[in-house]
């Protein structure tokens, strides 16, 4: 199955959600913010999501059979300021993805896990959720593996990297919002998309171990640059 | 529009994007795997035929046995490859695509030269209308010929003829390069191709004058049929008309079984001697050999020159031949293993009907090499012959050719060889030294010609050899296998050397700007192809540098 057969199928459940939601729960029945107990204030939420990159720089190519990169996300935040409808949550991020095939018979894989620290602020739209844009700088760490029968080990290279994503989405609740106030569980389906950045990883592969005897060269790829536009979609818990 | 239309539609849009970006793919060669079925040692580099990636990677090698690759494009699907007679340009004739989409992806004769002391590499690439299958390239490096067609209708008598002095030039041009030339057939197809040095076809027509228009030195291409043999004058093969080749059936019209040529030799001594413009021709199932000279054309004739054509018996089948020169005179050696004899034919006699006097053998040898200048006997005024390729004992012969004429059974020295040898190769730069490699694979000898010794180097396993183009050393290496030795000419001392991974290919090659720093490049030939670095002089004193996954190239 094809990686973005995975957003697509997310994108349609939901597609589906808002509008089961809209003929059970009438926009008359949404409570002002300032009721007590309001989500937008001292909420911590956990995200688990899918994320998929679509990366068209050439240094990808040994990576994978087509331009998009997925794996998996997970983030916890909190909201620590509100201002009527609006909030700030930062919180801490951590994102995983791998790619294997194979590049002109060689076995390959590009795994990589991403740092950082997400700077969200959110606009709440009663019962209809909110809209938040994100900020995430942090730190990428990519190991791209090459195996090649004519080198000695695999070919490695493991590296740190500066990352950056920007991004703009919407989360809905999923369950009808509680009456009652005070702090409750609520589940979210949410999406965004936007732009990842990841400073350029230039690609001198080195076997792992070397040979009695033998000096071994790297092996230059030329430069991965694992950017491009990004989609996520993510299941989330507050409380 | 509401809310949650407007949330609808933006995921939708998401959702279409997603899979629209996510159809992207890579070139299609990383698809491929690496399949690399052609390697050539340069002078100062290695090139791998990457016909997938329609490329040509270049390695060369620095100081501290660092490779750096390097590639050019040439035509697509590889039909053969060649190099010059100095190694320092490489030929590659490409069949194209059945459905090119431009010109680049056509039948095509890509050149690559590589500079041997700045490495500095320039390709060219001449397009071709049909695509063929065989290249014979001049010696002299001034002409290519591509024939042997492939395709849904082939005109296997067609030529394709690149002048590579000058660049290509469309067919359509005034001057077109390459042009192709069609042979008159009597039924034969061209089988192999041999280029003459110049040659005084006709005296009366002056010898080579440098921007002159008119003299009788002529290269000509000798084309070898099941049944006949072809001369065409390339110096007037871009004429406009074309000048007709000249056709010397070997055939009587009255026989009913085809004679068929099997090998040419050339007397091009002394391009301003008409004496030294002649052509012998042996057959594969006839009992004479065939001498060419020239002289003034015929009245109808369109060239200004014309064969002259002398048949002489020889009793038996001729194995090969080779023009020499026996105390001052010219004659062509004519080895006959079925008479275990040899013979010194007398071309200007040729035609008499009488069989020279025939040089008793110790072996039905097939093979002669000519060792003059190697052997030591001075001036050309007498030549020495290696023969060779025998079946049993007594491995090798020199033939003495100034004794050959007065006292034929002393002309004959046997060197201490007690197995048949397979091939024989010259030892580049060395005056005396020859590279003899038997037929049953038990190691290979190295024979002093001017001191009649031979050392003979044994190997557990049947060895490839792989000579030092600078004649310092012999690399020997069993294809697929990590042993490998360094065998110094000077000292005949083997020095084993262990490579961590299987040898498929190995090349001797300069070190651009570091002279004489050479190089061993042993190559191999799986995955994406790696390769390990020697010190040619001192390989086991520095450690070797080994380079993998050569052809996965950055982008």
């Amino acid at each position: 199955m094809k990686a973005y057969a995975i957003p697509a199928a997310m994108a349609v459940v939901v597609l589906g959600g808002p509008a089961a939601r809209a003929q059970s729960e009438p926009e008359a029945e949404w409570r002002p913010s300032t009721r007590a107990g309001d989500w937008r204030e001292q909420v911590a939420r956990f995200e688990v999501g899918y994320r998929g990159v679509f990366v068209t720089n050439a240094g990808y190519n040994p990576f994978s059979t087509d331009d998009y990169f997925s794996g998996a996300s997970l983030t916890l935040s909190r909201t620590v300021y509100t201002h009527g409808r609006f909030a700030f949550a930062p919180g801490v991020s951590w994102d995983y993805g791998a790619t294997e095939t194979t590049a002109r018979g060689d076995s390959t894989s590009l795994k990589v896990n991403r740092l950082t620290v997400p700077l969200e602020g959110r606009a709440h739209f009663g019962p209809f959720g909110y809209v938040f844009v994100r900020v995430a700088p942090g730190v990428a760490g990519e190991r791209s593996e090459v195996d090649d029968p004519s080198a000695p080990s695999a070919l490695t290279k493991s590296v740190w990297l500066f990352t950056t994503d920007a991004s703009a989405g919407y989360a809905v609740p999923v369950l009808p919002l509680p009456e009652h106030p005070g702090r409750a569980v609520r589940i979210w389906l949410q999406g965004d998309a936007g732009y990842s950045w990841v400073v350029d990883n230039r690609l001198a592969l080195t076997p792992a171990t070397s040979n009695d005897g033998q000096t071994a060269a790297a092996v230059d790829l030329g430069s991965l640059g694992l950017r491009g536009a990004f989609l996520r979609f993510a299941l989330a818990v507050s409380y | 529009m509401s809310a949650q239309s407007g949330l609808r539609s933006a995921l939708a849009a998401l959702a279409a994007v997603c899979v629209i970006a996510g159809c992207g793919s890579r070139p299609a060669y990383w698809d491929s795997p690496v399949t690399i079925t052609t390697t050539v040692g340069l002078p100062s580099g290695v090139a791998l035929v990457d016909d997938t990636d329609h490329r040509l990677v270049v390695l060369t090698a620095d100081a501290d046995l660092n490779l750096t690759a390097r590639s050019y494009p040439i035509g697509h699907n590889v039909a053969t490859t060649a190099t010059s007679a100095d190694g320092s340009t490489l030929f590659v004739l490409s069949a194209g695509d059945t459905n090119p989409t431009n010109a680049q992806d056509g039948p095509s004769l890509t050149t690559i030269q590589v500079d041997p002391t700045t490495s500095k590499v320039t390709p060219q690439q001449y397009a071709m209308s049909q695509p063929c299958t065989s290249l014979a390239v001049d010696p002299l490096g001034h002409w290519a010929v591509a024939y042997a067609q492939t395709g849904f209708v082939q005109n296997q008598n067609e030529l394709v003829i690149f002048d590579l002095t000058l660049s290509p030039a469309s067919a359509t041009g005034a001057n077109p390069n390459p042009i192709t030339h069609t042979l008159q057939s009597f039924g034969g197809t061209p089988q192999q191709l041999t280029f003459t040095p110049p040659l005084l076809v006709d005296p009366a027509l002056g010898v080579a004058v440098p921007g002159g228009s008119v003299n009788g030195d002529r290269r000509l291409l000798v084309i070898e049929t099941q049944i006949d043999v072809s001369l065409l004058d390339l110096d007037h093969a871009f004429d406009n008309p074309p000048r007709p080749e000249f056709t010397i059936p070997l055939t009587p019209e009255a026989s009913t079984q085809s004679t068929t040529p099997a090998g040419v030799a050339i007397d091009g001594f002394d391009a301003t001697d008409s004496a030294d413009a002649v052509l012998a021709v042996r057959t594969s199932n006839d009992t004479n050999v065939y001498i060419v000279s020239f002289g003034p054309p015929g009245p109808t004739d369109k060239n200004d020159f014309s064969p002259v054509v002398s048949q002489t018996p020889v009793g038996g089948i001729v194995s090969d031949i080779a023009f020499v020169h026996a105390n001052g005179a010219l004659r062509l050696a004519v080895l006959i293993p079925q008479l275990t004899a040899a013979l010194l034919v007398d071309p200007s006699a040729a035609g008499s009907g009488v069989i020279p006097p025939t040089v008793s053998l110790p072996q039905p040898y097939s093979t002669l090499s000519l060792v003059t200048p190697a052997a030591g006997a001075g001036a050309a005024a007498s030549d020495v012959a290696l023969l060779w390729n025998g079946v049993s004992t007594n491995g090798v012969a020199l033939w003495t050719l100034g004794q050959a004429l007065t006292q034929s059974y002393f002309s004959i020295d046997v060197p201490g060889v007690s197995v048949p040898i397979q091939t024989v190769s010259d030892v580049p730069n060395s005056s005396s030294l020859m590279v003899l490699e038997p037929s049953n694979g038990s190691g290979f000898f190295v024979l002093n010609l001017q001191s009649d010794e031979v050392a003979p180097l044994t190997a557990t396993t049947t060895p490839t050899l792989s000579i030092a183009p600078d004649g310092g050393r012999v690399w020997a290496f069993v294809p697929g296998e990590t042993e490998l030795a360094m065998i110094d000419f000077s000292t005949l001392n083997p020095i084993p050397l262990n490579d961590t991974a299987p040898i498929d290919a190995a090349y001797d090659i300069a070190i651009a700007g570091a002279s004489p720093a050479r190089a061993l490049v042993a190559l191999h030939l799986e995955g994406s192809v790696g390769a390990t670095v020697f010190n040619a002089l001192t390989p086991n004193t520095t450690p070797p540098r080994r380079t993998s996954s050569l052809l996965l190239e950055a982008p």
